[in-house]
């Protein structure tokens, strides 16, 4: 990855005035106010996406292991759908980013100086699920109507991805439909939807209002078996801005160490999940709890190497595509837990 | 001053005749353009400082738009976008018409009407897409739908205004000059006189109906220019967003000037003789 360049600097701390104040207006972000913080503590800006594997996240949150570590969070920025997450995180609002694998890739493409520190999961369980009698294979989906939650999103490059394996390519031989989550369960309680490429736990929510609905492709199964690997694509990963990183380097390697520990303390704890997922992000513990037995989160163990592997498959595949313009080097990551 | 004419035209702006800034103005091209080109050189330096997705420039955005016309897909997007606004717009203004006339002519319309007009001028266009969606489904008259119920309020109040704002004396003039039964007077005075506003309002819908297109086609859309910008946006393709946002002001300019200017030109420089 680039170093910055020169006069970025400047850049950097105007485009975070500006769009820190913009964010906050603009969102509902959970500030978390200090008054009197030591100096040596670092206020950090964390966006997350929202999944199985933020309980890690959470957990660390709850259990104050970043503030142990000298790291307070001073915004927690959840839910935003991808494209504001990168947006957001370009504009230099936010230092750190829990976030899926291709907006990693639209990082590194446009030349945003970033460093992926580890990831959360590695067997992201995206599912493409047939809502309509007849669809019952990948070739089925030629012309249907196919809800994703963005262009660029974690689940739709993920199902592309997927579907390209079987010779189908959903840009071109579907009709793609971006919407948000919420969207997609209304619409496919309406019937106005043919498939869904949705992940945990909403894949338990769509079969549960739609007893017909079919699992047409299985991403992790399709990913196994095209690249012959033990794991599937990484779902979501850390990411630390180098400007971050540069002036915060201990709390970054702090803030890693503090995930790793909320991993191993998840990993293989349903009941936790279920208690951190439904106090963060306000989902049905049933549906939580149901869904975690159908498809129990893989958790990742720092940055290894399969997961890195396949990451960079994903970009690769990305570029091909047409969604980043250049190849995405292994410099993107930073062991950090390891220097 | 330009030849051109714009509402922006005439000497109610300029204080004094002759002044310095007058002299500036009558520098061919320069006096109309000057600020445009001063302002695009300046983008242009700016923009070398910083990374294209914050800050692309203007000669890059200018390769994209060069590369992005000589592409299909974005022809296509266009060509989708326009037919929306078309379909929308032309829907939603022959409705207008249709009610701000009646609502002019009949109390019992006006009392009907009149309220949920006024009801749904302030609700922003935005409002509509997610219940148009579940309303008409995830397809084409969603979008329209959204364009129809944002352009429908601006058009009626202006058609209506136009209607009822006619001086009553013309009026009178019209049917001493011998214009017997309503509809001669409505004809000859009443939809001359209102003209101006219903044009004025046509236009205002028109942009409107653009603003709205692109935030409906942000859900479930899987052509068009919204979604063009969307996917871009998604990608950090800064340049190719400003792309979108040149193409809607292209096609506004050529809408103001190739459709509307001429057609209220004509219209009115006719009508006004009569």
């Amino acid at each position: 990855m680039e170093d910055e360049p020169r006069g970025t600097c400047s850049r950097s701390a105007l485009l975070r005035a500006g769009s820190a104040i913009g964010f906050s207006f603009a969102s509902g972000s959970l500030v978390i106010g200090r008054a009197g913080a030591a100096e040596a503590v670092w206020e950090a800006n964390v966006v997350a996406a929202e999944s199985f594997y933020h309980s890690a996240l959470y957990y660390a949150i709850d259990n104050k292991l970043f503030d142990n570590a000298g790291i307070h969070i001073a915004r927690l920025q959840q839910g935003l759908p991808g494209k504001d997450v990168i947006q957001g995180f370009a504009s230099g609002s936010f230092d750190i980013a829990v976030t899926g694998v291709p907006p990693q890739g639209v990082f590194y493409g446009r030349g945003i100086p970033i460093k992926v520190l580890m990831y959360l999961g590695h067997s992201e369980a995206t599912q493409v699920i047939a809502l309509k009698p007849g669809i019952t294979k990948p070739a089925d989906l030629r012309g249907k109507v196919l809800a994703v939650s963005g262009i660029g999103s974690m689940s739709e490059v993920y199902s592309r991805i997927a579907l390209s394996f079987q010779g189908l390519d959903s840009a071109k031989d579907t009709q793609l439909k971006p919407m948000n989550q919420q969207q997609m369960l209304q619409l496919a309680s309406l019937g106005q939807l043919d498939a869904i490429a949705v992940w945990p736990p909403y894949t338990t929510i769509v079969r549960r209002d739609n007893p017909g609905a079919k699992v047409v492709v299985n991403v992790v199964d399709a990913w196994r078996g095209h690249y012959h690997t033990k794991r599937g694509a990484p779902s979501h990963g850390v990411v630390v801005s180098q400007s971050a990183l540069a002036a915060h380097r201990p709390q970054c390697k702090a803030f890693a160490e503090a995930m790793l520990t909320a991993l191993r303390a998840v990993h293989n704890n349903p009941v936790l999940i279920s208690q951190l997922i439904a106090k963060y992000e306000k989902v049905d513990p049933s549906i939580i709890d149901a869904s975690l037995k159908a498809s129990p989160p893989l958790f990742s163990n720092g940055l290894e190497r399969e997961d890195q592997d396949n990451a960079v498959r994903v970009w690769d595949q990305m570029q091909r595509m047409g969604y980043i313009d250049k190849p995405v080097g292994r410099d993107i990551f930073l062991d950090i837990l390891k220097t | 001053m330009a030849s051109d004419s714009t509402a922006f035209d005439g000497a109610a702006f300029s204080t004094r005749r002759d002044s310095w800034q007058d002299r500036i103005a009558d520098i061919p091209f320069f006096g109309k353009y000057g600020f445009l080109v001063l302002l695009l050189l300046g983008w242009e330096l700016l923009a070398r400082r910083y990374q294209a997705y914050v800050l692309p420039a203007p000669s890059v955005i200018a390769i994209a738009f060069v590369k992005d016309l000589g592409s299909r897909e974005v022809l296509y997007d266009i060509f989708i976008s326009l037919r929306r606004v078309i379909f929308g717009w032309g829907a939603a203004s022959v409705v207008s018409i249709l009610l701000g006339f009646l609502m002019s002519n009949s109390r019992l319309f006006r009392e009907q009407f009149a309220y949920l007009i006024r009801m749904l001028q302030p609700v922003p266009g935005i409002a509509w897409i997610g219940i148009t969606i579940i309303w008409f489904g995830l397809g084409e008259l969603s979008i329209i739908g959204v364009i129809f119920l944002t352009v429908l309020p601006i058009v009626t109040v202006a058609t209506y205004e136009g209607l009822i704002g006619v001086d009553r004396e013309y009026l009178q003039a019209a049917r001493t000059l011998g214009a017997t039964s309503n509809w001669s007077v409505f004809t000859s005075v009443t939809l001359r006189a209102a003209l101006p506003y219903l044009l004025n309002g046509l236009n205002i819908g028109f942009g409107q109906a653009w603003r709205v297109l692109a935030a409906a086609e942000l859900i479930g859309a899987t052509a068009g220019l919204g979604y063009f910008m969307q996917v871009n946006q998604t990608a950090l393709r800064t340049e190719q967003v400003f792309v979108v946002i040149v193409i809607f002001t292209l096609l506004m300019l050529f809408f103001e000037r190739a459709v509307y200017q001429p057609v209220q030109r004509k219209v009115l420089g006719r009508w006004s003789r009569a």
